[in-house]
């Protein structure tokens, strides 16, 4: 302390050095200035500020994301017309933002928000851990993510633009710059993408090892709560998959750079090859991202109904068997690729029965609520309309699936409805169920209520309308990726449906101001929280609200399996986990 | 609002099939809405009507049942089983169909993409391509009604799809491969024809016509084809 006084040359403010017992701050007081928090932070290896900075990693994407999302309705509603804040959109560019909207949405805001914050935060949590099992690489993994956000967001300042070949990136047009116009952007694409499949795959590791390994005693596998089992089983799906792709990515930077041909039709090689490796990928992706979305509705949902959740180890086994069966439906996405149509059967049959495991789990959420008693809570609220809207992206899929009717329907704005419902669901009101619900453990305070239900409705309404509309779009035979539909005259008349999910969709982005004035206020003037303010029976809720370092003061012990109430006198007590 | 959607666009929301199995494609259309549709709102009736349940005032007392739940739970998912696998019985006879070869003598036409133009020879008066009577025209497929045609399909650059919604037929066109699709057109007409394979930065106006002739026109056609082509390439929109 008085070499680094000496070295400061300044007075040191005696009061703060003598009221706080950091080291931050003792070390911030020594040098005369005020507390400085960020280095800690930013350099943390616990798994609740990792958890918080893939969170906000999520959160400034999702600005991006839906910033392109507007441009793109705009042009669609309006075409031609200047967009407020952006200007005209011109076909170059509308090709980037749809390519980035898709990449950063399913890459950068899904998975950091749904495996990376919520995983991070209560995996370790809700198994009775004091961290990952690997502190180290955890911030690494949150690092390298970092680093591929800036990779991604530097293609925006390259001359000629991001990556304009869409998310899935299909050669040849994303193999030679003749085809789109760019050049650097297309690179920083693929490098920005395998640094986040690193990203994620370390992140993967730490899940399944922490889940595996460091449960707390009576914690056994039976008695895991199914959110956890929903991480795992992602960590794995992601693991097994993602090398495939991080593979293509490195044999397409070979075939734009290094003269190779492992995709290119003139060189012997096959521009089917890509897609077959990148919905390899991409069909568990989809369940790498639903799968923990279902897992919070699965915490909800029992805490919420007081009541155990309907056939829990069926469930287990369920999500199991979808997983193993996405890894066999991914040619589904290309019916009409010019694959063998012979291979169309098989993938028909798998696709359309890996409807059957997610039947099981969506019957299974639906027959929690059967003689419950709800407590009514914006939690919920985003539980159930995510479910509720979720099952319509399900049941669309069906269509989907058969390969006659998917020969009309592929590419058609029925698909991106489609995948819409399956994904908006997962990812925003699974992501804003699971903030209203973990809030006062990560924070200590209380949300406010009314305005949360208030937020929920208007989001779950406005969302409808910006997503149903696209659906008769499709079945009209509307393209998807066309960038002025007033080209066709088939199409003239369905502009109105744009327009009308344009206006939906500003809608649902202003009312996000509900969310966001919520928590500032909250955090500013909330309620303080109680450890267990919703009688839940996970062992998140054994510890304060935020949890101390090190996550529990004292070491917990798990007596039996979750989502215990008591049912006697027409009340529903919880009965936690820890609870002998 | 489904149906006033349906009424109120004049030529129907649901474009009109002109092609020979466009209604198979429709009726399996049909038959997994009905299935899926029932499917649907009897989940969100049950979802709604236990969060009424589970909502009122002291609750329904004590939880009876878990084990039939589970049960319950388990043979709907076997019934779910059964309807996907009617669906699959019924629907892959269609599919079948459609990526067979033709039947009969089909009129053979061929179609490159390139950015962002379909090059498209049809055969002249003698009905066989690659000889000197071959009509070539940009972004417009004219075919005679009901005599089966057959497509070649190649691509010189990146991957288009060739999408006929009135034919119910879209296929992808890669480069290096030549792919072969048929539909037999039921009515004349005008009709839609694009690219629904993201392309390039003008993938939106690869656009086109198919244009399906009665005999008589289509004889027209074949013989100012002959001495005009050029009068034809303009390639005309949509």
């Amino acid at each position: 302390m008085d070499w680094n006084k000496a070295f400061a040359g300044e007075g040191v403010e005696q009061e703060v050095g003598s009221s706080s017992n950091t080291a931050t701050a003792r070390l911030a007081s020594a040098r005369g200035r005020r507390p400085r928090l960020w280095p800690a932070w930013l350099f943390s290896t616990d798994h609740k500020i990792i958890g918080l900075q893939y969170l906000g990693i999520s959160v400034v994407m999702a600005l991006v994301g839906v910033f392109g999302a507007y441009v793109l309705r705009w042009q669609l509603a309006f075409p031609g017309t200047p967009a407020p804040l952006y200007g005209i959109v011109d076909p170059g560019p509308y090709n980037a933002w749809l390519t980035m909207h898709g990449t950063i949405m399913m890459f950068f805001v899904a998975m950091p928000l749904l495996l990376g914050a919520f995983g991070n935060y209560f995996v370790p949590l809700m198994v009775g851990a004091e961290d990952m099992a690997f502190p180290r690489l955890n911030m690494i993994s949150v690092w390298t993510l970092g680093l591929a956000c800036l990779v991604l967001m530097a293609s925006f300042l390259v001359a000629e633009g991001p990556a304009a070949a869409g998310w899935t990136n299909y050669v040849p047009l994303s193999a030679d710059p003749v085809y789109t116009g760019v050049t650097l952007g297309a690179d920083l694409w693929l490098v920005a993408v395998f640094l986040d499949f690193a990203a994620v795959l370390m992140s993967g590791i730490n899940v399944l090892t922490t889940a595996l390994n460091l449960r707390a005693p009576g914690l056994t596998l039976p008695r895991v709560p199914l959110f956890v089992w929903t991480q795992v089983i992602a960590a794995v799906l992601f693991l097994f998959s993602a090398g495939p792709l991080m593979g293509a990515i490195l044999m397409l930077l070979s075939d734009r750079h290094l003269g190779s041909g492992f995709f290119a039709a003139e060189r012997g090689g096959s521009p089917l090859l890509w897609q077959h490796l990148f919905w390899f990928f991409g069909h568990p992706e989809v369940y790498v991202i639903l799968l923990p979305a279902l897992g919070i509705f699965l915490e909800i949902f029992p805490t919420f109904a007081r009541r155990p959740v309907a056939a829990a180890r069926v469930i287990v086994v369920a999500l199991w068997t979808s997983a193993a069966l996405s890894f066999v439906v991914w040619a589904h996405h290309m019916f009409v690729s010019g694959m063998s149509p012979a291979l169309a059967l098989p993938f028909s049959i798998t696709t359309i029965i890996i409807s059957v495991p997610f039947a099981v789990v969506v019957f299974a959420l639906i027959a929690t609520l059967r003689g419950g008693m709800l407590r009514p809570s914006t939690a919920m609220c985003f539980a159930v309309g995510g479910l509720a809207s979720f099952l319509i992206g399900g049941v669309t899929g069906i269509f989907l699936g058969a390969p006659a009717v998917d020969m009309y329907l592929h590419d058609t704005y029925f698909v991106v409805a489609h995948f819409h419902y399956t994904l908006f669901p997962a990812v925003v009101l699974g992501g804003f169920a699971g903030l209203y619900y973990w809030f006062p453990k990560v924070t200590g305070r209380m949300l406010d209520e009314r305005l949360g239900k208030w937020h929920c409705w208007c989001t779950l309404v406005a969302f409808q309308a910006v997503f149903l509309p696209l659906f008769f779009l499709g079945v009209h035979g509307h393209m998807r990726r066309v960038y002025d539909p007033s080209y066709y005259d088939f199409l003239r008349p369905g502009i109105f449906l744009h327009q009308m999910a344009t206006v939906a969709a500003v809608v649902l982005v202003l009312s996000q101001a509900l969310v966001v004035w919520n928590v500032i206020r909250s955090l500013r003037k909330g309620e303080k929280a109680p450890s267990n303010p919703w009688g839940g029976t996970t062992l998140e809720w054994a510890t304060t609200s935020p949890p101390v370092p090190g996550n529990f003061s004292e070491p917990v012990v798990v007596a039996h399996e979750p989502y215990h109430y008591t049912d006697c006198d027409r009340r529903r007590e919880p009965v936690p986990q820890w609870m002998l | 609002m489904a149906g006033g959607l349906l009424g109120s666009m004049d030529s129907g929301w649901w474009p009109r099939g002109s092609s020979s199995f466009a209604a198979e494609v429709d009726g399996l259309f049909f038959l997994i809405a009905v299935i899926v549709g029932a499917w649907l709102l009897l989940c969100q009736a049950a979802l709604f009507f236990f969060l009424w349940q589970a909502s009122g005032r002291g609750g329904p007392g004590r939880l009876r049942g878990l084990q039939i739940e589970t049960w319950s739970i388990v043979t709907l998912a076997v019934a779910v089983l059964a309807c996907d696998l009617v669906v699959e019985a019924y629907g892959h006879p269609i599919w079948k169909l459609i990526v067979s070869a033709p039947r009969g003598n089909a009129l053979v036409v061929q179609v490159q993409a390139r950015q962002f133009v379909w090059e498209i020879r049809h055969p002249g008066a003698d009905g066989r391509l690659a000889t000197e009577d071959d009509i070539e025209v940009q972004n417009e497929l004219h075919v005679p009604v009901g005599v089966p045609i057959e497509l070649h399909l190649r691509s010189k650059d990146v991957i288009h799809s060739f999408f006929l919604p009135t034919v119910r037929l879209k296929q992808d066109v890669l480069p290096g491969v030549e792919i072969r699709r048929w539909f037999l057109p039921t009515r004349v007409g005008r009709f839609p024809l694009a690219c629904a394979e993201l392309c390039g930065f003008a993938h939106y106006r690869m656009g086109g016509a198919l244009i399906v002739h009665d005999p008589e026109s289509y004889q027209r056609w074949l013989a100012a084809g002959a001495t005009a082509i050029g009068g034809l390439e303009q390639g005309v929109r949509r």
